[in-house]
Parts: C-alpha cells; sequence; structure tokens
C-alpha cells in the first residue's frame, strides 16, 4: 500500500503552485505541515485528481492513477478543506447519496453508515437536517462521508479547521485508530493536531517538500536552536524585534521567554528541548532563515 | 537430480485461494448493478425526476401540437435536458459541493447520463400511460408524433449509460449526449420514418424490447448467482 508521487509538477499561469515534488508514503499517518499558500491544498487536489498534473506521474497501489482513476477512486476519500453540502439532506440522506456516488451497493453502504455513525457519535443526529448541525458536527458528517468506502489512501485537508478542543482529540484518536488500516495523508497547519498521530512529516515551502522525516529525527535538526529564559519586560521588547519568539508570558518575576537562536546568545538562556512549533516558526518565520 | 519444478506449498496454496475468494466476495458485495445504482439515484431526488419528466413530456407534446416541425420541438427538449443538466451543476457550485463530489465513481459526466436516463425513464412510463389514454380517447394521431419523435429520445437518453465506463469526464458525457441528438436530428431527416413505420408496431416493439432488457437482466443475474455458488 504506497503511494508514489514522481516529479509532479503544477502552474496556475504565473504561479508556481507545486514544484518538482517527488515521495513515497507507506501505511499510516503522514503530516503535511506548512503555511498558507505553501502548495498544501494543491498538492491535495492533484493527488485526488481534481486538477491535472502539468508534470509527473501518480501511483497508488501500482494502479497508475491517471490512466485507472476509476480503480483509483474506489481506495480513495477525501475531506477537502471546504466542506460543502446539501443542507436540506438529513446526516443519514447524505452519506446514502455520497455512498451512491461511490458506487457502494445498498446493503454494503447501510451498513457502514451505521458502523460509522456509531463511531463518530452521530447515531442520534441521523435524521437531523445539515443546516441545523454544529461546525464539529457537520465536519464528523464529513469525515464519515470520506470513510464511507473504507478508503485505503485518505486524504483529509485541513480536517480540524473549526473543531473544539474535545473534539480535536476525538478526531485525532479517530486517525489514530485508522493508521493500521490505511495512508492517511492529513495537511494542516496546526502543528498539535500532527505532532502525536502522524509517523513522519512534510514540510512544504513554496510549492516544494523542505523537509520529509519523523517528528523524532526533525526535531534532531532544532537540537541546540530553542533558548528559554526570563527578562524584565523593557528588555524582552527589544529581544523579540531580534530573535523570532515561539512563546511569551508576563509573570511577576519578569516576562518568560522561548525563543530561537542558532547560538546562546544571553548567559542566562538556558537551552530548551524542541518541539514542532520550534521547528515550525524556524522555517516559516517572517524574517526566513532558509 | 536437479529438477525445474518449483515446490509451492499445499498450504499456501489454499491459503491463496481462500484469499482471492474473501476478495472476490467482498468486492461482489460492495459494488451495485448499474440498475440498482440508477434506482437508487432517482430513489433519492425522485421528486425533481418526476416533475422533469413530466415537464419534458408537456413540452414535448405541447411542441407537437403547435409546431409542426419535429426536429424544432426536439431541439427545444434537448435544450430543456441540458439546462436542466446546467442548473445540478449551478446547484454542486452554490453549495460548494463540487470538490466533495469529484473524485467518485459517479462523477460530473456521469451524473449528467444518470440524470437524463432517469429521467427518460419516467417519461417512458408517462408516455406508455398517455398513449393508452390517446388510444381510448381515439387521438392516436397525436401519439403518432411523439411515437416517432420522442420514444427513440428517451430510449437514447437511458441507453447511454451502458457506455458510461468510457463517458469518464463531463466533457465526454457532454459531447455524447449532444452527438446522440444531433445523430437522431439527421436521421429523421433524411430518412422518412412516418413511410414505413406503423405507430402501434413501433409502440409494440418499444414494450417487448423493454420485457426482453429486463429478461436479460433477470438471466445475467441468476448466472452470476450460479457462478458464485460455483465459486464457492
Amino acid at each position: 500500500m504506497e503511494l508514489t508521487l514522481e516529479h509532479v509538477d503544477k502552474s496556475f499561469k504565473q504561479i508556481h503552485a507545486v514544484r518538482d515534488v517527488t515521495l513515497q508514503l507507506g501505511k499510516g499517518v503522514h503530516g503535511l505541515l506548512g503555511a498558507n499558500g505553501s502548495g498544501k491544498t494543491t498538492l491535495m487536489r492533484l493527488i485526488c485528481g481534481l486538477i491535472p498534473l502539468d508534470k509527473g506521474s501518480l501511483h497508488f497501489m501500482d494502479i497508475n492513477a491517471l490512466k485507472q482513476y476509476d480503480t483509483y477512486a474506489s481506495y480513495l476519500g477525501y475531506l477537502p478543506q471546504h466542506f460543502g453540502y446539501y443542507p436540506h439532506y438529513s446526516v443519514y440522506d447524505f452519506l446514502s447519496y455520497m455512498s451512491i456516488l461511490k458506487n457502494m451497493s445498498k446493503e454494503y453502504s447501510e451498513q457502514r453508515i451505521e458502523t460509522l455513525l456509531e463511531r463518530l457519535n452521530l447515531q442520534s443526529h441521523k435524521h437531523k437536517k445539515l443546516r441545523q448541525l454544529s461546525g464539529g458536527m457537520l465536519r464528523r458528517v464529513g469525515i464519515a462521508q470520506a470513510l464511507l468506502n473504507e478508503p485505503k489512501l485518505l486524504l483529509l485537508d485541513e480536517p480540524t479547521a473549526g473543531l473544539d478542543p474535545k473534539e480535536r482529540i476525538i478526531f485525532r484518536n479517530l486517525i489514530a485508530s485508522l493508521s493500521q488500516e490505511c495512508c492517511i495523508l492529513l495537511s494542516t497547519h496546526i502543528v498539535s493536531d500532527v505532532e502525536t498521530i502522524a509517523d513522519d512529516i512534510l514540510v512544504m515551502k513554496e510549492g516544494s517538500i523542505l523537509l520529509h522525516d519523523t517528528v523524532a529525527n526533525l526535531l534532531t535538526y532544532m537540537q541546540g536552536k530553542v533558548w528559554e529564559m526570563v527578562l524584565p519586560a523593557s528588555e524582552a521588547i527589544a529581544l523579540s524585534d531580534k530573535y523570532c519568539i515561539v512563546k511569551q508570558h508576563t509573570m511577576q518575576d519578569g516576562v518568560h521567554l522561548r525563543f530561537i537562536s542558532d547560538t546562546q546568545s544571553y548567559p542566562n538562556a538556558k537551552l530548551a528541548i524542541p518541539d514542532l512549533d520550534d521547528l515550525y516558526l524556524y522555517y516559516f518565520q517572517d524574517g526566513e532563515t532558509v | 537430480m536437479k529438477t525445474d519444478k518449483p515446490h509451492i506449498s499445499q498450504d499456501a496454496l489454499y491459503d491463496t485461494l481462500a484469499a482471492c475468494r474473501n476478495e472476490w466476495q467482498n468486492q461482489q458485495m460492495k459494488t451495485p448493478y448499474k440498475n440498482e445504482l440508477l434506482l437508487r439515484f432517482m430513489h433519492m431526488e425522485l421528486k425533481s425526476y418526476i416533475r422533469m419528466s413530466f415537464l419534458g413530456l408537456c413540452i414535448c407534446l405541447a411542441g407537437s401540437i403547435m409546431f409542426s416541425n419535429t426536429i424544432f420541438v426536439v431541439c427545444g427538449y434537448m435544450f430543456l435536458m441540458g439546462s436542466c443538466f446546467l442548473f445540478e451543476l449551478y446547484r454542486r457550485k452554490y453549495y460548494q459541493t463540487q470538490e466533495i463530489m469529484a473524485p467518485v465513481y459517479l462523477n460530473d459526466g456521469r451524473v449528467l447520463l444518470f440524470k437524463m436516463a432517469g429521467i427518460a425513464v419516467w417519461e417512458i412510463v408517462e408516455f406508455i400511460i398517455l398513449c393508452l389514454v390517446l388510444y381510448v380517447m381515439d387521438k392516436l394521431a397525436l401519439a403518432e408524433v411523439l411515437l416517432y419523435g420522442f420514444l427513440p429520445i428517451f430510449i437514447l437518453q437511458s441507453l447511454l449509460i451502458v457506455f458510461m465506463t468510457k463517458l469518464n469526464t463531463l466533457y465526454k458525457a457532454g459531447s455524447a449526449y449532444v452527438l446522440s441528438f444531433g445523430i437522431y436530428v439527421i436521421l429523421i431527416q433524411s430518412l422518412d420514418v412516418l413511410l414505413f413505420v406503423n405507430a402501434i408496431q413501433l409502440l409494440v416493439a418499444a414494450v417487448v424490447s423493454i420485457i426482453l432488457y429486463y429478461l436479460m437482466l433477470l438471466v445475467n443475474y441468476r448466472m452470476k448467482t450460479r457462478r458464485t455458488i460455483l465459486w464457492n
């Protein structure tokens, strides 16, 4: 079960959205991190076959997605960034409609819908109209439609947008439980969404894959670059102009700062254990270091 | 002594056979017949289909009474069906569902074919009822115009889904739809169908064809069930 992209390239007029992307993804959760406009959604849409590739090839389990799209689509589950729906449909009707579009038999789809409603805690809302649901519930319906056909390749584009912390945790647990069954590509710019569940992380910038490694390996790049210290408020302002500040918290003893620097700039600064937020800011800070 | 025969364990062979059987059964269970899919699709949007088919038939009828030019009415009907599909595209755009409904088997192009076939099935049913009413009222002449002009189109619309595997994009499906109407218009112009076809014969032929089609489906279903039993 492997998704292979080779030299995938896509431009929109003068914007080079995806540049020569080559990657292989196996079973498990793969986090796709990047700032807004870095090309994440375009890459997802290319993998889905929603927009044609300018160059390159796309294979999943030796199926050429460009030539055998029907077979490829039968393995695909997709939750787009903007989840559109027919408001007058009930949850059950919408999922039934999607199962028809996905070419699923009646018995199989009924069984899948019941299973997913149970799993996503939507059983008591199944006859509610979609327009009556909250944002979090709608996202769950979106996830349910993506999982209807038991996909082997699941593409989730910013799936936690609009979810409250509890729903986010439920969602994370759900994704983690699916990681042994399929290849999941989860695009987000919310670092905490992928930090705990992703087997590896792809960092995308200006249309290219900048980094692709496990969380542990990625964090080794940040060793010795993350510092913490306490400063008086007046000095803290000056520091924020010079360095990339990750966290700032004003307390009685002064301002607690966590910042990124390649060297120990202050004698009282202590090395901190890096996390993905630090890595993200290191690569996507305004005064770009890379 | 060396032998070229590879050694394959019997247990491994049985395991492979069982795995293949499971996979095949899973696929059989998951994938529906095209007709089942069409019926479910029609059921989901039943009101809209009945409304559109009724409107289509009314337009055909009114056009046939008001204008003697069949081609003119056929073209009007084609545009009505086309605009019905454009409305569906607009609806998807309005509710922003294009993206979620794009990487699926029934994409925009195939939905066009399914909608046309669904509407046509209703139109055929309505048409047969209408013919019976006109027969009772002794106004078969009007039914004849519909029979020559529109029954073939209704059948054509429903037959297009046979080629659904090949017609996998909106562009291809749209082209096939326009092309089939075009061919029909050229044929009806070049051949004077009215001279050598009898309306009642054509109606009987249409009803017999539909019965035969469903008999074939039944035979196909039974054969498939038998193959499943044999395989197991």
